[in-house]
Order: C-alpha cells, then structure tokens, then sequence
C-alpha cells in the first residue's frame, strides 16, 4: 500500500528522509506543472517555477500542518510561487484583476475564441481553450488537484460563491460548445 | 452532477490523460537535484559559519586555544592553528556529505 501525502511529509521531516520527499515530487510534479502551464503559458516558465514550488515545499515543510491536505498546501505553495514570479517580472496579472470583489469578469475575458468542434473526443488544451484563463485555473484545480470549493477559495482568496458560479459556467460553456449532452 | 454525466467523465478523462502526459522522470530529477544542492549549500555555510567562528574565538581569546590544540590531538602552533581550524572547518561539508548515504 502507498504511503498517505502525510506519512511521507512526517518521514522527510523528522527522519530527514529525502527519498520520502521525492516520492511526493513524483505524486504531485504532474499537477503543480500543470497548473503552471495553464498560469503562464510558458513551458519553460513553468517548468522553473514547478521546480520552485518543490524547492520551497522542502523549505517550508515544517509550517504544514497535518490537519489539512497537503494537495491544499501544495497548490497554495504554487499558486504563491506564481504571484510571486508575477511581482518579479512587473507584470499585472491581467486576467486575475479581471475577477472582482463581486466575481465580475471583464468583458475581453469572455470572448470565446473560436475553437472547431472536432468529431473526436475533444483534449485537455482544446475543453480549456474555450475558457477563460481564471476559469482554466479553476478547472485544473477542481479537477487534476481534486480541491474542494472551500479549498479553492482559500488558495486564491477568492469567495466560494464566486467559484461555484464560475466553474459551473465554465462547464456550460464546454458543454455547450464541445454539444455535450445538448440536444441540436 | 453525477459521474455518469458525459460532461464529467470528459473532463475527468481529458484532465487524467493530460496528468499522465506530464509525467516527466527529468523533472522530478531535476527537482531532487536542486533539493540536493540546496541542502549541500546550506550545510556548507553552516559549516563556514561555524569555522569562521571558531577562528574568531581562538584569535580573540588565545586561551581557547588549549581547547583547539586538544580537539586536534596535534600541536600546532599558536600562529597556525587559527588558519587550520577554518580550513578543517571547510572540509566538513564534504565530510558530511559523504557520510550521509541519504543524500
């Protein structure tokens, strides 16, 4: 049987065991990359800052507290790594100041690209493309880090209303523009 | 929603072959190799840091110096020992490292 998130971050903290550290950074690299990938758009950039994201995981290890999830942890530890290469770069994170205090989104964030419906089961990149780059991230964290809502507000201080709206909108617009499940 | 909606099992579908797609062996690799290196540095200044230290106390207080000269088990002179000690001390990062099988 697999060794629980927990047992390994306990083992790599108090044993110093650095193998039970690796085996979380093979668990979790594929998400935290993802999720990277889908804030930056860089794969180079992302690749960096997954690394970073480990880096400061090790570093950091000690302020987890085993009464949460350490997926949770985790995402938030990227999703500062990110807010953080966005300070050093100087640039305003233009598609996280288009969700405000209400949940409002700029009106360039909704228009959809045009994205052709192919007859195959439709990919990863092309579901997100018609999607807004907030709601991209919402669906990697809802559905490759399996967060919960509460989860997901509290890794980007957003309101849970505000996500359970957005990310049921998010599935409308795929459905209704991959015809899943809509009668013509 | 149910799992059995069409929508649901896409998603999770696309997201999970999406996952294994980015399973990347070199990535993890290189990860490990920065922790490695990271924590090597960091063992590296706490070792200067502590030699540097000691090199201080000796110099500063010469009395100390009884302390060193016994650590040693060897007699070097009073003008040698507080160049040698901060040497000594630069060697122990290595030493920890190849001590340390974990790493």
């Amino acid at each position: 049987m697999e060794a629980s998130d927990e047992t390994l971050v306990s083992q790599a903290l108090n044993l110093g065991d650095i193998a039970a550290f690796e085996q979380l950074v093979r668990r979790h690299q594929p998400r935290v990359l993802l999720l990277q990938r889908r804030l930056v758009r860089d794969p180079a950039i992302a690749e960096d800052l997954c690394q970073e994201t480990f880096i400061r995981a090790w570093n950091k290890l000690r302020t987890f507290r085993a009464t949460g999830r350490f997926q949770a942890w985790l995402t938030k530890l990227a999703y500062n790594v990110f807010l953080q290469h966005l300070r050093h770069a100087s640039r305003i994170p233009k598609h996280m100041e288009s969700i405000g205090a209400d949940g409002q989104l700029d009106r360039d964030c909704l228009v959809m690209p045009a994205v052709p419906i192919a007859d195959e089961l439709p990919d990863l990149p092309k579901l997100l493309a018609v999607l807004t780059k907030e709601e991209q991230t919402l669906m990697v964290l809802n559905y490759a880090h399996g967060l919960s809502n509460r989860e997901i507000s509290e890794v980007l201080g957003i309101p849970v209303g505000t996500i359970k709206s957005q990310i049921h909108r998010a599935k409308d617009k795929i459905r209704h523009r991959f015809r899943i499940g809509v009668t013509p | 929603m149910s799992p059995q909606d069409p929508l649901e099992q896409l998603l999770t579908g696309a997201f999970n072959r999406e996952l294994g797609q980015l399973e990347s062996a070199a990535t993890v690799y290189r990860v490990m190799s920065r922790v490695r290196r990271y924590i090597w540095l960091r063992r590296f200044v706490f070792a200067a840091v502590v030699a540097l230290a000691m090199a201080a106390l000796i110099t500063t207080f010469p009395d100390f110096l009884w302390l060193s000269n016994w650590l040693l088990g060897i007699e070097f002179g009073r003008q040698a020992i507080p160049v040698a000690l901060p040497l000594l001390g630069l060697f122990i990062p290595w030493l920890l490292v190849l001590l340390d099988d974990q790493v």
